[in-house]
């Protein structure tokens, strides 16, 4: 059985105002797993993925990583903070949030320079990963003159400069174009193949189907909601329904009116191989 | 555009407002402002000499030049060395036109209006060059007046040059790793690097909002409306890049920036670079020289 890198018992979470964002979760994330986080538009999906990147702590409940606590307490230590940041990388739903200097080559160079990576290596990272996402000829320009895919594409490139074993993403594939999803895709499918455990919030069940392992559903509550296989959640339409993850769907044909559930293939789930061969895309 | 690819979309779109609509001007005066720096960008990218130049010795030259434009005193040469400027700027595939734009009309003059009492016997005595009376109160040019204002005129006019040379062909974000390697704090030059980076970001924010009131209030928002709207799109831009300051903080954090920041080291400066910088350590001495032998 695969050892579990994060552990959540009964955590909650609220904000400033005392609006709650979690509620009593509990949960465990396996190593080498990819892990699928949905649910509504804020049920706690983002701030979930928040506290695994020790950015926020939990307000109850412990939270534990990589066997010990996650909390201000052992993150306000410098050694464990930087031991920390070297295990676990996290692209931000916002890419001009994430993409801060002035430069692509600079964002791609910032995490391993901070973490004191030897410039030598740096350079074979950026290199390794912008010539494997086709961002070559990208990485002098800034990120202002980049298309929404491209500076997807960069910011996910900016986390994998830091080759970390565990990977957060927040809707990895919001607002990208079909080709820039499916480079993206393959490339976590790559990573998880190379053993790196994949933790990612999405709305897309389609790729919830592609590639998730495990997935967890948080309720409109903030609570979770329920776990399993994506064959267990995505066949089970009246609890998708319940959760706002797909909705019925009226329209016309020239026969007359019709409606069905939609969101999502009814069709049984296939899974998708590990690594797919460069030049086979879908 | 190329390839679709989303290029500056707030300067392209903000260019079709309504002169008229105050908000609308505002915009398409950031807008033209940044469009311009853009283009700055352009020039920094093309093959001149001097953008093939290390960049670390162009910012060496600029300071030495500077130092010899304080010591010098003659407008002759003052006004010889924007001469050479400007060649320079030709030289190096910078328009003409584009590089006087930037420098020649609105600076000098400016600084004219602020020293011309300067040239008036009242506030610098000596020979006059022209006197007059005007309802029994005599006045008069001096000879030393005018070349005080002319030297100062010139200084302005060749420092605001040279600075303009140094960003048109250096690109911006060379420039701020240039000020880095220098040794000036990596915080500074990273707040600095930023501040560029999301002026445009905000930018397509202000134009999103601009556009979403107009969509819903027509082009027409007057008096207590249209102030209510300014102030409420303030009120949410100021939101919105709060909350965006705060993602970018975390960002930095979650790729392990702990307070100190750690930048690379840039390469040796290249051969092209060091006779740039002896050329002008040369013109420094030059006028050095200069200044001991006339005393």
């Amino acid at each position: 059985m695969a050892e579990n890198i994060y552990e959540l018992k009964d955590v909650s979470y609220s904000w400033v105002d005392g609006r709650p964002a979690l509620d009593g979760v509990s949960l465990a994330i396996p190593s080498g797993k990819r892990v699928a986080i949905i649910g509504a538009n804020g049920s706690g999906k983002s701030t979930l993925l928040t506290l695994l990147d020790g950015l926020a702590f939990a307000k109850a409940g412990s939270l534990t990583a990589f066997g010990a606590a996650l909390d201000a307490k052992a993150l306000g230590r410098p050694d464990l903070q930087r031991a920390f940041r070297r295990r676990v990388g996290y692209v931000f739903q916002n890419s001009d949030a994430q993409l801060f200097c002035p430069t692509i080559r600079e964002d791609l160079e910032f995490g391993p320079l901070q973490l004191d990576v030897a410039e030598g290596e740096v350079a074979r990272r950026v290199e390794a990963i912008s010539r494997r996402l086709g961002l070559g000829d990208l990485l002098e320009r800034p990120p202002h003159e980049l298309s929404v895919g491209e500076k997807k594409k960069a910011a996910l490139a900016s986390t994998f400069t830091l080759e970390t074993e565990v990977l957060l993403l927040d809707e990895p594939t919001a607002g990208i174009d079909p080709q820039t999803m499916r480079d993206l895709v393959d490339l976590l499918q790559e990573a998880h193949a190379g053993g790196r455990t994949i933790v990612f919030a999405t709305h897309d069940l389609h790729l919830v189907e592609e590639l998730a392992d495990e997935v967890h559903v948080f309720g409109r509550d903030h609570r979770l909601a329920r776990s399993g296989t994506p064959e267990e959640i995505l066949t089970d339409h009246a609890f998708l329904l319940a959760q706002n993850l797909v909705h019925i769907h009226v329209h016309r044909h020239a026969h007359g009116v019709h409606q069905h559930e939609h969101g999502h293939a009814i069709a049984p789930v296939k899974k998708v191989p590990a690594r797919r061969k460069k030049g086979k895309r879908g | 555009m190329d390839n679709g690819r989303a290029e500056y979309s707030p300067l392209s779109r903000v260019s079709m407002t309504t002169p008229s609509d105050f908000i609308a001007r505002t915009l398409a005066r950031l807008a033209r402002y940044l469009k311009e720096s853009v283009a700055g960008d352009r020039y920094a990218s093309l093959a001149g000499w001097l953008q093939r130049t290390d960049p670390r010795s162009k910012l060496g030259a600029a300071a030495v030049l500077m130092a010899a434009l304080l010591l010098t005193h003659d407008p002759r040469i003052l006004a010889g060395g924007y001469l050479l400027i400007v060649l320079a700027a030709v030289s190096t595939r910078v328009p003409l036109g584009f590089f006087l734009g930037r420098t020649a009309p609105f600076i000098p003059l400016f600084t004219f209006l602020f020293t011309a009492p300067a040239a008036t016997g009242w506030v610098t005595p000596g020979p006059a060059f022209w006197k007059a009376s005007l309802f029994g109160v005599e006045g008069s040019l001096t000879y030393s007046g005018l070349e005080s204002v002319a030297r100062v005129v010139l200084r302005v006019l060749d420092a605001v040059s040279l600075v303009a040379l140094l960003g048109l062909t250096t690109r911006q974000h060379v420039l701020l790793a240039t000020l880095r390697s220098l040794r000036v704090s990596a915080i500074f030059v990273m707040v600095l690097g930023m501040t560029w980076r999301y002026l445009f970001v905000l930018l397509d924010l202000v134009e999103a909002t601009h556009r979403a009131i107009r969509s819903r209030v027509g082009w027409v928002a007057s008096g207590r409306i249209g102030r209510r709207l300014v102030a409420g799109g303030m009120g949410t831009l100021w939101m919105k890049s709060y909350r965006l300051q705060a993602q970018v903080y975390d960002a930095m954090v979650s790729r392990g920036y702990d307070g100190d920041l750690k930048s690379r080291r840039g390469p040796p400066v290249g051969a092209r670079g060091v006779a740039l910088l002896a050329i002008c350590l040369g013109l420094l001495g030059g006028v050095l020289w200069l200044k001991t032998s006339m005393n």
